[in-house]
């Protein structure tokens, strides 16, 4: 009698996943006076993980890989912003846990439509004038955070439009690329960095670019060209040195932050502080000073993460944001259709680039940009667009499991009709 | 909880946590590593998966390129070039010469990809406008005479030069004027490829 061992990978996963937070959020409760949200979020978030992991791929065959990976990275953003509540006397662990869960609604949404919309024409029109529209409210009705005028108020919650128009840029580039309708992806490329120069926000300007230019590659293989456009990314970086006064603090301050120690480099040299105080293990979880690095829940979020838990343990997220381009690449790649495999293609470089600029900045390899850490930072705007990124590329995830299994069917009727 | 206390199990929970860590970087590596080979096993089983036909060489001044034949996907270029979804190596033929898209209920349409790509379409010159290929539809290109073979399902309808517009404004079949009168083919049924064959 033979026994057929079965692998269940995804529940492997989930299941260390989930004894992580729970365990962690456990401890965290357990911090000074009993803190029963920390019980309440050691019970929800393992159990959000589950069902989103677990569960939505019986509504749609998605990528379950990709989905426990994006999970835990939400679930760990917000563990640190839970951690420092405390002390902090702030309540952002529970703010990012229900944009966590709006972020999973997104998320479907994005993938109901890559699935069940077959005609994009008139949809990409709406997107793209609507795109617009939102991207240029800030300089309408915005204010000033930072530097940079690209926040909205609407009914007392802050927007941020860049990054909600984030999806819409795929949308269309994908669309008029695959499509190769040269003007139409370059003006809304082109406006859209010109409303985003106007905003300050540089840092965003600097994925938009990003992200349309590997498009391009992806989309024609036209590596001279491609080549232009780098070197136009680098003279269009090295006017905006010259213009923005910032900037240029910003690039000073990366050069040599000690300088600035009191001022500007403030922020910088703590985040470098922090993160070689926690050595290769960290201080532990919910010690140390991270509430010392100034905005340490949206720009140097690594620097805490690597001070509670480690070097190593921020070397593995690393890797995790690595595993999740691979696979993401890995769907592009089996894409039947160049729309869909460009969709997944721009939000993977999309995805990579914000990654390599924040985690660059915070480690002093390139100037601090001020963009977020995808999935981790707190922010309820670029938790959601980044859980939306995660549905587009999950929606074409599901259509590749669809043909295949389609694939499937007709070469078993194939042989059944030959008699096989 | 004392502070004492807490930091003392705090500071035995980074290992834990760092195992845990190590725990989901490995699995997720491994089921990654192990989707990637069995999605090659899925191929090696299904070769023509995502492929509607393929395009055989019939003739050619090469006598060693006679016979081959490339998948043809729903969507691609034929060129000289590599980045091209069709590679065909020969005089005549452009870096990207044609383009290909399969349409819905329309069939395989293939336009010239520039004005200096001449390629010839069963004995008729290749205009600007995409034409749809048939089943078994012979194309030259330079020295180079292609034939298609579609696999069963992939329906094509035949359209006249004249009748066909740009292929972005095939949103739909009733769209489409030319194919409410097109000229069904009068031939004997084509015999249609089966997978795999």
């Amino acid at each position: 009698m033979s026994s057929i061992k079965k692998h269940h990978p995804d529940r492997l996963l989930v299941s260390t996943i989930m004894l992580f937070f729970f365990s962690a959020f456990m401890l965290t409760a357990m911090r000074g006076e009993i803190q029963w949200k920390g019980f309440i979020l050691a019970v929800v978030v393992p159990f959000l993980i589950y069902v989103s992991t677990m569960w939505i791929p019986h509504l749609f065959p998605a990528d379950k890989l990709l989905l426990a990976l994006a999970n835990f990275l939400c679930a760990l953003g917000i563990l640190i912003l839970f951690i420092t509540d405390k002390d902090a006397g702030t309540d952002r662990g529970m703010r990012q846990a229900a944009a966590y869960g709006l972020g999973l609604i997104v998320m479907l949404v994005c993938i109901t439509f890559i699935r069940f919309v077959k005609k994009w024409d008139l949809l990409i029109k709406i997107v793209f004038l609507g795109g617009l529209v939102l991207l240029a409210l800030p300089l309408a009705i915005g204010s000033e955070k930072n530097g940079a005028t690209n926040w909205i108020n609407i009914g007392g919650t802050s927007l941020q439009p860049s990054e909600v128009v984030k999806l819409a840029l795929l949308l269309v580039l994908s669309y008029y690329m695959s499509r190769r309708k040269l003007w139409h992806w370059m003006i809304f490329t082109v406006i859209s960095l010109l409303i985003l120069m106007l905003q300050k926000d540089l840092g965003t300007a600097l994925i938009y670019y990003g992200s349309a230019l590997f498009m391009f590659y992806a989309s024609t293989g036209n590596l001279p060209l491609t080549g232009v456009g780098i070197v136009g990314g680098a003279g269009a970086a090295f006017l905006g040195y010259r213009m923005f006064a910032h900037v240029k603090k910003r690039v000073a301050i990366w050069k040599n932050p000690w300088l600035y120690y009191e001022t500007s480099g403030y922020q910088i040299v703590q985040a470098l502080i922090a993160i070689a105080s926690g050595g290769w293990l960290g201080v532990g979880l919910g010690l140390g000073s991270p509430r010392v690095i100034p905005v340490y829940y949206t720009d140097c979020i690594f620097a805490v993460i690597c001070e509670q838990f480690g070097i190593v343990f921020g070397i593995l997220v690393l890797v995790i944001y690595v595993i999740m381009i691979l696979r993401a690449t890995f769907i592009a790649l089996q894409a039947r259709d160049s729309f869909y495999a460009l969709l997944v293609i721009g939000s993977t470089a999309m995805l990579g680039l914000q990654t390599f600029l924040i985690i660059g900045g915070v480690l002093k390899m390139i100037p601090l940009t001020g963009v977020t850490m995808p999935f981790v930072s707190y922010g309820g705007t670029s938790l959601i667009s980044s859980m939306g990124l995660i549905g587009l590329i999950q929606g074409v995830a599901s259509l590749n499991r669809d043909q295949l299994a389609y694939d499937y069917e007709i070469s078993r009727y194939s042989s059944l009709e030959q008699g096989l | 909880m004392p502070d004492e206390v807490y930091e003392l199990i705090s500071r035995g929970a980074r290992y834990w946590f760092l195992f845990l860590m190590v725990l989901v970087v490995w699995r997720s590596m491994s089921w990654y590593l192990k989707d990637k080979k069995t999605y090659r096993k899925h191929i090696r089983f299904l070769p023509d998966a995502g492929s509607i036909g393929r395009l055989e060489i019939i003739h050619g001044e090469d006598i060693n390129k006679i016979g081959l034949s490339f998948p043809v996907r729903r969507e691609g270029t034929i060129g000289t070039s590599r980045m091209n979804d069709i590679r065909i190596t020969g005089k005549g033929i452009q870096t990207i010469h044609l383009r290909f898209h399969f349409e819905e209920k329309i069939g395989l349409l293939i336009e010239k990809a520039n004005e200096n790509a001449f390629a010839m379409m069963d004995g008729n010159l290749l205009s600007d406008y995409p034409v749809c290929m048939l089943h078994e539809s012979i194309l030259n290109l330079g020295e180079v005479e292609l034939q298609l073979l579609l696999f069963e399902g992939f329906e094509c309808f035949g359209l006249s030069e004249e009748e066909i517009k740009p292929a972005e404004q095939y949103d739909t079949v009733e769209k489409t004027p030319a194919f409410s009168y097109a000229p069904q083919r009068q031939s004997p049924k084509p015999t249609k490829r089966r997978r795999g064959q």
